[in-house]
């Protein structure tokens, strides 16, 4: 049984050795299949595409960091990507595209048809692109690097942040999903107190295996948790720390 | 790779992370094109199947599930497009056979002897009993793995295995008799 084992086994090794050798050809057309398949485009995002490559040939004439960083993002990454949202039991799929901001070394993919990306200095914000009524409290997901801390300290700045304001801790516990980190969960209200515009803040700590760590806060109100906060945090499961 | 960095790996692949699929890629390719090359004996087959599943494996990885092995659900879609290939080549299996056959048995690099009759022998089994087989003894995969794979019961891949081994080695005896 063991001669007639080690027999196949050295048998079908040696047949299959050459196999191997079509490693490279098979991924070149795997990678043409998948990542450099042209898109049609109707002509307003042809025209936006244009006008977004001059804009980023005038950015790497003031910053040659930022044009090499956004290059290997947008090699790396798909640039648009179908995500489903599931809101109150309803599936809706929709195409999110690739927003990378090479300073703070990051990339996530937006669902632009409803929400925008406002790049800030020291962090991003996804907000609604349509803006909510002056009665709506503010809805925004905001993306910010940390750096010179851990995710033991944010998360106690957070916690005591919180407490200052006298928000109610709905949940505070580590997290695997949408990454590994932490998460805490606040509502400015009493329980049983609620309101529908009741204000909402929640907070993800994720630290990677470089220690690049994000806080990643988002702000909205009771009615709009099914709604705003199911979509950021289908958004979210995209998000990656880009190390550079 | 264990287990832990595995799960990273496919973790940034679902988020579309393109050089966490080339290391993926990397690591399953050359057994996918032996098991792929064992079943159809051509290298362009082969190479097709192999294209085409880890082109599923990309669009279709959001629908695996992170808390199961990966192997056995990246081997179930390779052999899935392998018996749909052979399935697609069936029409043409005589003039594939004349083409294809003769250099996988006598091939350039001259496997002789009992590997000669062993060729033979495999190229006898079903594509059932020779599933069973490849996976068995060029991979080592178990036959609770096969079974995952196959999506079929442990003991019908028992009974493939004892049967694939009955029937090459009435077909060596065979050979031999010659």
């Amino acid at each position: 049984m063991n001669k007639e084992k080690g027999t196949m086994e050295e048998f079908l090794k040696k047949q299959t050795d050459s196999a191997e050798e079509l490693k490279d050809a098979a991924w070149v057309n795997i990678e043409k299949e998948l990542f450099t398949k042209p898109k049609k485009r109707p002509l307003w995002m042809k025209a936006a595409t244009i006008a977004a490559a001059i804009l980023l040939i005038a950015m790497s004439f003031s910053t040659n960091r930022g044009q090499a960083v956004i290059q290997s993002v947008w090699d790396l990454f798909e640039e648009e990507k179908t995500v489903e949202f599931e809101l109150e039991g309803q599936r809706e799929v929709n195409d999110a595209k690739l927003n990378a901001n090479p300073d703070l070394d990051y990339v996530i993919y937006v669902d632009e048809s409803r929400y925008r990306l406002e790049e800030g200095g020291q962090s991003d914000k996804v907000v609604p692109a349509v803006e909510l009524g002056p009665e709506y409290p503010e809805v925004s997901m905001e993306i910010e690097p940390i750096t010179g801390s851990s995710s033991d300290q944010e998360l106690e700045t957070i916690r005591q942040s919180l407490e200052d304001r006298d928000y109610r801790i709905i949940k505070n516990t580590e997290i695997v999903k949408p990454f590994e980190g932490s998460i805490v969960i606040a509502s400015e209200a009493e329980e049983g107190e609620q309101q529908w515009n009741s204000v909402m803040e929640k907070y993800y700590v994720t630290e990677d295996d470089n220690n690049a760590l994000f806080v990643i806060k988002q702000k909205y109100f009771l009615e709009a948790e099914e709604g705003h906060g199911v979509r950021f945090d289908t958004m979210l499961e995209s998000f990656e720390v880009v190390n550079e | 790779m264990d287990t832990d960095m595995e799960r990273k790996l496919i973790k940034k692949v679902k988020k579309g992370n393109q050089k966490a699929f080339k290391k993926l890629y990397d690591l399953y390719s050359g057994y996918a094109l032996r098991t792929a090359f064992a079943m159809t004996k051509s290298e362009a087959d082969a190479s097709d199947i192999v294209q085409e599943t880890f082109i599923r494996v990309y669009r279709s990885i959001d629908s695996f599930e992170e808390a199961k092995p990966f192997k056995p659900w990246f081997y179930r879609i390779l052999i899935n497009e392998t018996h749909r290939l052979l399935k697609k080549r069936a029409d043409s299996r005589n003039i594939y056979m004349d083409v294809e056959a003769s250099e996988f048995l006598h091939p350039a690099s001259s496997i002789e002897g009992d590997y000669e009759d062993l060729g033979e022998a495999l190229d006898q089994l079903d594509h059932h009993h020779k599933t069973v087989v490849v996976l068995k003894y060029l991979h080592g995969f178990s036959e609770k793995e096969i079974a995952s794979i196959l999506d079929e019961n442990q003991n019908t891949i028992k009974s493939r295995l004892y049967k694939g081994r009955q029937k090459l080695k009435q077909v060596l005896g065979a050979i031999e008799h010659e």
